[in-house]
């Protein structure tokens, strides 16, 4: 019998003696136990019987073994000792009778482990091992991106690594059911797969016979679109689907944990990069973008080959790329960086932003953490000195330093216990709140798989465990070892006047607050500039929508069409008080041209970043919704078509850098660009406000053309209408928008609407989690804090009722009772400032980057921080304060 | 030996009361204890040696041969010694003194 075997196996725990002595009669014993028992509820009662009695018997019978007489000593005679599930009993009685300690010490250690473990497991999901692939640190990634034929020659030359592969994210629509469902996918060559080393769920994934021209339109789906598209289906092997209204066969699915090499949403499908004229829209329609060493839109990674190290591997790929460009044709003079293809993913080497960041809410966990320990500890003191009489009286009848040990270990378990359960529910609920909001680098914490990591929680749920054990037992065995009689003689509690150590954690209390505090202002401070920042056009009543047109696959001039309809429509609409079209998202897009000033021979900078523009193309009535000024000249109008003569519209910057000090309208530019023709001449019409990009940016030089005169855009990518409201809220205008929209042509998918505030916050989404966080962290340190200050005054008013008493008999006016009382608080609260000022300056480093050049710590935030904590004391120490006054001093004196 | 004024644990006065009217083994005294105690003195294995070999080794109960060879069994019997005899009488009696005095105070119901 195999539980039988178990048995005879725990017995080698046992002294050698007593198991070569009885060994055979215990497991008898227990096998006999083991047959009466029926069911399985018995069993396993039986189970937990044994084990018990294992636990309790095992260290007697080792005690008694090494004790230096030969005789084992008699099992415990004076308390009768039952096992740990009776002290467990105990210990759970005791605590139901003081649901104030308990409840208090459940939650607060459940609060402390639930934020430390989800903000763990956060860091963990990005930091630690963000990419499900094998030996990711040995897999690279190019900094820029490179144009096919490019990429090709490096294919075709390389010897560093093992395999290289391009990659480019595609939008696509997928026809199912007469809709057209909108998905992110990417296209990719043959060796994608194999450095990423994934096995697909179902069916086979794309390999080197897929990636050439001419091959079957294949495709692999990711395991979400598969489950939610097409329920699971496991024929899917073979299906043909409908992709941008072309035929495509599904060759296998990939499982949805693999997200390619970055750690946003995972890709709904793949493609190889061959098909990519087939199935693109917009420009990658063409096939021409296949063969344009101009068009850099491929994401290059590599696998290294053993041995080699990622600066050899780099200056292999510099030098091929030197090698076939030439200097004068259109070289990228930026030198190749490889970077590991985790540090890529969370934007590391583009900003230490996010470490910082996680650094940040790691520190402001442990502090919580820290903070709920404080409080478990004062907590356990509180309790332990409550419990002096009670802990003499059980020495006095010989209860034993042991069997108190024990219970208290027996209580500490079960509070950590509960703490845990409820720390991993807390847990859960913070990650999902998470979920909504993102972190710096763009990457929503959605989109992340989020487990509560165990590492975490263990951590946590024992430093609860050992505080709560730490700061019980010191007392208890203190109080253990105190001669009963004059404990009992005491006539009852008493509390040490001076207790060092509780102010001593009341004032790392306060630290804790004053740091978290001062953080949470920091952030608030930073979104109030942010949303009051004059960005340069209306935030408060314009909303975009956006319009998919590359989805539907329309052609240039049925947008063009589509957009002059929606303009017409919308013109009379009431609600709406402006509305225009523009081809760059607000605040998002951005799309570069150079501008060349005919005449002007000045040598042109050799760095491309001074020589490119911001350019938005945008209809009449854009610079109305968008409430932009048009300073001198006018904005474009109905006459700004085809056809008409060819205009343009610069912001105020653009025009000091163009023509600094002049008057810009009438002046010409023509734009330098390979899509356009480099012979157009643009006049400018007209000066607009600037704006700016983002808060905490400079103003934006801004070149914006009229999108009826450049069809070849129109179909480039989507198109956002930006609508300005009147008298309504904006997102009612924008739905109105929305439905007219709709009315004009229902064939055109609409990608959603947003407030123009909503967009923006969304752009600030990580100073809002911060703000979120610490101001969450900062209201439990308050309360705690507030608690143990209570208690501490409270406590040393109580032990010093009688110096109080006789003071007043004395003739001490009431001032002076307040001061003693208060001054009982000022230690801790002193200390805990200074604890406090400490841990915020430690932290401010990492908080100046979120801070838009505001100082980390200015004079209102330190004033509201000082009024906040005095505020706190002088409530915790107003009940003391009180009862301090009304101390009766015959009474006091008598006691 | 044994202090006469030290109570002794419940398990081992059970058990010691186990053998009072007949030898046992191990786990019969086990049965024997649960059923008298309607199950509220549960004495597990790792406890019952213990104790046994405790009482053994101060000559309280010795292996009853007697019981082995009438059985033919590999189990060891157990019995009680006369000072195991002698050793739960005593605690008998001071459980009886300190079941007078609760009575004297009418903690407990006077038998009537």
């Amino acid at each position: 019998m195999p539980f039988v075997r178990l048995y005879r196996l725990l017995l080698y725990a046992y002294p050698p003696a007593l198991r070569r002595e009885l060994g055979a009669e215990m497991t008898d014993a227990v096998e006999g136990r083991w047959q009466s028992a029926g069911t399985a509820r018995a069993r396993l009662r039986l189970l937990a019987w044994l084990l018990a009695d294992f636990a309790t018997s095992l260290p007697r019978e080792w005690g008694a073994a090494a004790s230096r007489g030969r005789r084992p000593a008699p099992p415990a005679r004076r308390v009768p000792t039952m096992g740990l599930l009776h002290d467990l009993r105990l210990a759970l009685r005791s605590l139901i009778r003081e649901p104030a300690f308990s409840v208090g010490a459940i939650v607060t250690l459940g609060l402390g482990i639930g934020a430390s473990t989800a903000i763990f497991s956060l860091a963990a999901a990005t930091l630690g091992r963000p990419l499900p692939i094998p030996e990711p640190d040995r897999v690279v990634q190019s900094r820029w991106t490179w144009s096919l034929p490019d990429f090709r020659d490096l294919e075709a030359m390389q010897t560093a690594f093992t395999q290289v592969a391009a990659f480019s994210g595609l939008e696509f629509g997928l026809e199912r059911g007469g809709e057209t469902v909108a998905l992110s996918g990417l296209a990719v060559t043959a060796d994608f797969f194999p450095i990423a080393g994934v096995e697909p769920l179902v069916g086979r994934l794309i390999g080197p016979a897929d990636d050439v021209a001419g091959a079957p339109a294949i495709a692999v789906l990711g395991e979400r679109l598969w489950r939610r598209q097409f329920g699971a289906s496991p024929d899917i092997v073979g299906t043909p689907i409908h992709l941008s209204q072309r035929p495509v066969t599904v060759v296998g699915v990939v499982p949805a944990r693999f997200r390619g090499f970055s750690l946003s949403e995972a890709p709904g499908i793949f493609v190889p990069m061959a098909a990519v004229p087939e199935l693109g829209t917009g420009f990658l329609a063409q096939a021409s973008v296949l063969n344009s060493r101009t068009t850099v839109w491929q994401q290059v990674v590599g696998r290294l080959r053993p041995g080699v190290d990622v600066m050899a591997a780099q200056a292999e790929v510099q030098a091929i790329y030197t090698r076939t460009h030439p200097r004068n044709t259109n070289r990228i003079e930026e030198p190749v960086v490889l970077v590991p293809v985790a540090a890529r993913a969370i934007g590391l080497e583009s900003s230490d932003e996010l470490r910082g960041f996680l650094h940040l809410l790691g520190g402001a966990t442990a502090a919580a953490l820290l903070l709920a320990c404080a409080t478990i500890a004062n907590l356990m003191i509180v309790r332990m000195q409550g419990r002096r009489q009670e802990l003499a009286v059980r020495a006095a009848l010989g209860g034993g330093r042991r069997r108190l040990t024990q219970l208290l270990l027996a209580e500490s378990l079960l509070v950590g216990a509960g703490g845990a359960m409820l720390g991993v529910f807390a847990a859960r609920v913070v990650l999902q709140l998470l979920a909504s909001y993102s972190l710096p680098g763009g990457i929503a914490i959605g989109d992340l798989h989020l487990v509560v990591d165990g590492r975490a929680l263990g951590v946590s749920v024992a430093a609860g465990v050992l505080t709560s054990l730490l700061f019980g037992a010191a007392p208890m065995w203190q109080a253990s070892r105190v001669d009963p009689r004059a404990a009992l003689g005491d006539g009852g509690i008493r509390s040490s006047a001076r207790q060092p150590l509780r102010s001593a954690l009341v004032g790392l209390q306060v630290g804790v607050c004053v740091a978290l505090l001062a953080a949470s202002l920091a952030f608030g401070r930073a979104l109030h500039h942010a949303f009051g920042d004059d960005l340069g056009f209306d935030l408060d009543r314009t909303a975009v929508v956006t319009a998919k047109t590359t989805l539907g696959r329309i052609p240039a001039d049925g947008v063009i069409r589509f957009q002059q309809a929606a303009l017409d429509a919308l013109a009379d609409r009431p609600g709406i008080a402006a509305a225009g079209w523009a081809a760059m998202r607000p605040l998002q897009g951005r799309m570069q041209f150079e501008a060349v000033i005919p005449g002007d021979t000045s040598p042109r900078s050799r760095d491309i970043a001074d020589r490119a523009i911001d350019t938005n193309l945008v209809t009449a009535g854009f610079f109305e919704a968008m409430d932009v000024p048009v300073l001198t000249g006018r904005p474009f109008n109905s006459q700004d078509r085809a056809g008409g003569q060819r205009v343009a519209i610069v912001s105020e910057a653009l025009s000091e850098r163009l023509w600094p000090g002049e008057f810009a309208v009438g002046r010409v530019l023509s734009l330098d660009t390979a899509l356009r023709d480099p012979d157009q001449m643009l006049t400018v019409v007209g000066v607009a406000g600037d704006v700016r990009r983002g808060v905490g940016t400079d103003r934006t030089p801004m070149l914006y053309l009229p999108l009826f005169q450049h069809v070849e855009f129109a179909t480039l990518g989507d198109h956002y209408l930006i609508v300005r409201a009147d008298g309504v809220d904006p997102a009612s205008a924008a739905r109105r928008a929305a439905e007219t929209l709709q009315t004009v042509d229902a064939a055109v998918p609409l990608g959603g609407i947003q407030t123009m505030r909503e967009h923006l916050g969304s752009t600030l989404m990580t100073h809002q989690l911060g703000l979120t966080l610490f101001a969450l962290f900062a209201s439990l340190a308050v309360l705690l804090t507030g608690l143990g200050l209570y208690a501490v005054i409270a406590y040393a008013v109580a032990g010093r009722a009688r110096e109080i008493g006789i003071r007043v008999a004395l003739g001490a006016s009431r001032r002076t009772v307040v001061a003693l009382t208060a001054r009982q608080g000022l230690g801790p609260i002193a200390g805990g400032l200074a604890l406090g000022a400490g841990l915020f300056a430690l932290a401010a480093g990492a908080i100046r980057g979120f801070m838009f050049s505001l100082p980390v710590l200015d004079v209102w935030s330190m004033a509201a921080v000082a009024v906040g904590v005095a505020g706190l004391a002088a409530m915790a120490m107003f009940v003391p304060i009180r009862r301090a006054l009304g101390v009766d001093p015959s009474s006091a004196l008598r006691g | 030996m044994s202090d006469p004024h030290q109570p002794l644990s419940p398990a081992v006065f059970h058990i010691l009361l186990a053998l009072a009217d007949e030898d046992r083994h191990g786990y019969a005294i086990m049965q024997d204890v649960e059923a008298r105690t309607d199950g509220i003195v549960r004495v597990g294995p790792g406890m019952l040696y213990g104790s046994i070999k405790w009482l053994l080794a101060d000559g309280y109960i010795e292996p009853s041969v007697r019981r082995a060879r009438q059985e033919g069994e590999r189990r060891r019997y157990y019995r009680l010694t006369p000072a195991g005899r002698a050793l739960l009488r005593t605690e008998a009696a001071r459980l009886e003194a300190a079941v007078s005095l609760a009575r004297s105070r009418r903690v407990l119901p006077r038998r009537s």
